[in-house]
């Protein structure tokens, strides 16, 4: 193996240029960071939407499907929604996995507090998931209202938008 | 002024103010009605509302809610 002697003061700017570096030769461990990068990103974005007067969480029509590669990915979810809240009550959004509620069991991710009157608002969720799997897997929004209330979902028909992006590990 | 959308749910909750449904936006006709709203039934062991397409509410038909919807 042929050996090569690094000048006392150092290399020179640029004189190890990607080309000179071979596959592999620097390894994960020496780079003193996590090589996480995103694997794939799916978006879903349409402008429907749904009002409901449950006091239990329903499915709204933000959806989004995203198979992961590896069992040890994480997938990272963003979802931007509109909504109004049309009477004096509280409205809650959460995130679902299949059917299994990411946030708060009875409250979600978030909360909205009308304090009356109609009530137009937006709320976005970010969420970090773990699924473990590499199955084809769904995550949706659920919403829900405190009782004698409504809430809709997308009312005025502008676009809702969920994204997917598989962080590999 | 109330979008019709606002005045299908306060009709509805003037006639039965504890009512558990799920509707589409902006569609809202007597063939919607009968068939396509989702009533609830329950909630599962995942929080999730479990609902029917079937009115389980004698109370509640077209004719009334439409009647209550115009006076608004």
């Amino acid at each position: 193996m042929s050996k090569t002697t690094v000048p006392a003061g150092g290399l020179s700017s640029d004189s190890v240029t990607t080309a000179k570096i071979a596959d592999d030769a620097v390894t994960a461990a020496k780079t003193g960071f996590s090589l996480g990068k995103i694997g794939q990103v799916v978006q879903a974005s349409a402008n429907n939407g749904n009002s409901t007067t449950s006091t239990s969480f329903v499915a709204s029509t933000c959806t989004v499907d995203i198979t992961p590669t590896a069992s040890s990915s994480k997938i990272l979810i963003t979802a931007s929604i509109s909504f109004s809240n049309t009477h004096n009550d509280k409205a809650f959004f959460s995130l679902y996995r299949g059917s299994t509620n990411l946030g708060n069991s009875g409250d979600g991710f978030r909360e909205n507090k009308n304090a009356g009157g109609a009530s137009h608002d937006s709320v976005t969720i970010t969420y970090l998931d773990s699924p473990s799997s590499t199955s084809a897997t769904t995550y949706k929004v659920y919403y829900r209202v405190t009782s004698g209330g409504t809430v809709a979902f997308n009312p005025d028909s502008t676009n809702w938008t969920i994204i997917a992006q598989e962080v590999l590990a | 002024m109330m979008t019709d959308l606002q005045k299908f749910w306060k009709a509805l909750l003037n006639i039965k103010s504890d009512v558990e449904c799920t509707i589409a936006i902006n569609v809202m006709t007597e063939e919607y009605f009968n068939n396509n709203i989702e009533w609830k039934t329950g909630v599962d062991s995942n929080g999730i509302t479990t609902s029917t397409t079937t009115n389980p509410h004698s109370e509640l038909t077209w004719t009334k809610v439409k009647a209550e919807m115009d006076k608004l």
